[in-house]
């Protein structure tokens, strides 16, 4: 049975993303999941407050990056958490948005190893061991916490190119893969088998994550406008191969890249069209979300994130998902 | 009594459950959320958590939130449910 997650961006007053959050608990939501950027509430604050006023859910960075959170930095910020709310805590870990690393000039060099490696700094240092790397990237030397917790916690790679999938299947929890349309799911399965082979594993051993930009209303149109701004914003820092995967010109992906960067919103939401919708998000009513769901659990996604925007109002989305979409999964 | 027990006074029991969804509303879309008081925000949530946001105290801490961040939004929502003295109340507040 598929289990269900949510993203928040902590861009709000830090008690808004706990309500939200707090409400993803009541509506019946498994997961709840805080992006990291610096320019934004902190990660580890806000995850800490979540918990404080949460019971259940598991919660974690959504995703955090070790270019600018050394690995035995969010290993320590992880464990703490967890100490907190022992099996409820889970880490993403990702390589980050490019733009905001470029703000602080830090190049997203060796990512494979850098992913790599972190996943064993962190897997190993809140499993309680005592961990000595010398990796290409890191080199550690007898990292211990100490204090114990008492279980360990998961982490979870955001993937999205060949390789960073088939690592994640190799050495990871799970793959947290950012798209919404089958068609990347296919193509994705592909490379998480290879990984899965590589490491001797099997899909049971891993979570698969679709981490979707989701947009629910009664109005199909009220959802459509709330998700366009987000696909805007997908296909302008699209691979040019994932363009060509739907069909879009680059010269159409550039053009709503120059007017993000001119404020130009009407020319931004003028160029994304239908095609870009469907490829990039999941938007509608209850019942179209249910079937677009569907088609990915039977895919064997294990877990679904109702990503930004979620709807044109958060908290009211939130109980239309709870009341509308989450029933046809979980009785 | 403070101005918010005097604006309380004057919306009937009744129809507190529906003026409370409309407060929330006005605050979770207020631009001034992050200067809302703290000891404020830790009610709100403390009482989410334990399901008494509907309660007479929930009732009271989020018509404490919406006067604080959104004062006229308030007024001219309860004018609109009709409840023009508690409406005049909040303006003379």
């Amino acid at each position: 049975m598929v289990k269900f997650g949510i993203e928040f961006v902590p861009q709000e007053a830090y008690w808004k993303t706990t309500y939200y959050a707090m409400l993803s608990e009541k509506s019946g939501y498994d997961y709840v999941w805080i992006t990291d950027h610096f320019n934004n509430r902190n990660v580890y604050i806000a995850l800490a407050n979540i918990l404080n006023y949460t019971d259940r859910v598991k919660i974690g960075p959504g995703v955090t990056n070790p270019y600018v959170m050394h690995p035995v930095g969010a290993a320590q910020a992880m464990a703490t958490l967890a100490e907190m709310a022992p099996g409820r805590v889970v880490c993403g870990l990702g390589t980050g948005d490019k733009t905001t690393l470029d703000m602080v000039n830090i190049p997203r060099e060796k990512p494979l190893a850098t992913i790599r490696e972190s996943v064993k700094i962190i897997k190993e240092i809140t499993s309680g061991k005592r961990t000595t790397l010398d990796g290409e990237v890191y080199k550690i030397s007898g990292v211990k916490l100490n204090f114990k917790i008492p279980i360990p916690v998961p982490v979870f790679v955001g993937a999205q190119g060949p390789k960073m999938l088939s690592l994640a299947a190799e050495v990871s929890d799970g793959a947290l893969i950012n798209a919404s349309n089958p068609k990347d799911f296919e193509s994705a399965f592909v490379s998480i088998k290879e990984g899965l082979s590589k490491a001797g594993r099997s899909l049971k051993d891993i979570e698969v994550v679709a981490a979707t930009a989701f947009s629910i209303d009664k109005d199909k149109d009220k959802a459509r406008e709330a998700a366009a701004p987000v696909v805007a914003f997908i296909v302008a820092g699209c691979p040019e191969q994932i363009l060509a995967r739907y069909g879009i010109p680059v010269e159409t992906a550039g053009k709503i890249r120059d007017a993000i960067v001119k404020g130009d919103w009407g020319s931004v939401l003028g160029n994304v069209n239908s095609e870009m919708m469907e490829a990039f998000s999941i938007y509608g009513t209850p019942d179209v979300c249910v079937e677009k769901i569907s088609q990915l659990e039977k895919m064997g996604v294990t877990i679904f994130i109702t990503g930004s925007p979620i709807g044109p109002k958060i908290h009211k989305s939130i109980e239309l998902f709870s009341k509308e979409v989450l029933p046809h999964f979980k009785n | 009594m403070t101005e918010i027990d005097v604006v309380l006074k004057s919306i009937p029991e009744a129809v507190a459950p529906s003026v409370s969804k409309s407060l929330l509303d006005i605050i979770l879309k207020s631009k001034n959320a992050p200067s809302l008081p703290s000891s404020l925000a830790r009610q709100i949530l403390g009482l989410y958590h334990d399901d008494l946001l509907s309660s007479k105290e929930g009732f009271k801490v989020l018509m404490e939130a919406s006067v604080f961040l959104e004062k006229d939004k308030t007024a001219e929502k309860l004018q609109e449910l009709n409840l023009n003295e508690a409406a005049t109340n909040i303006r003379g507040a």
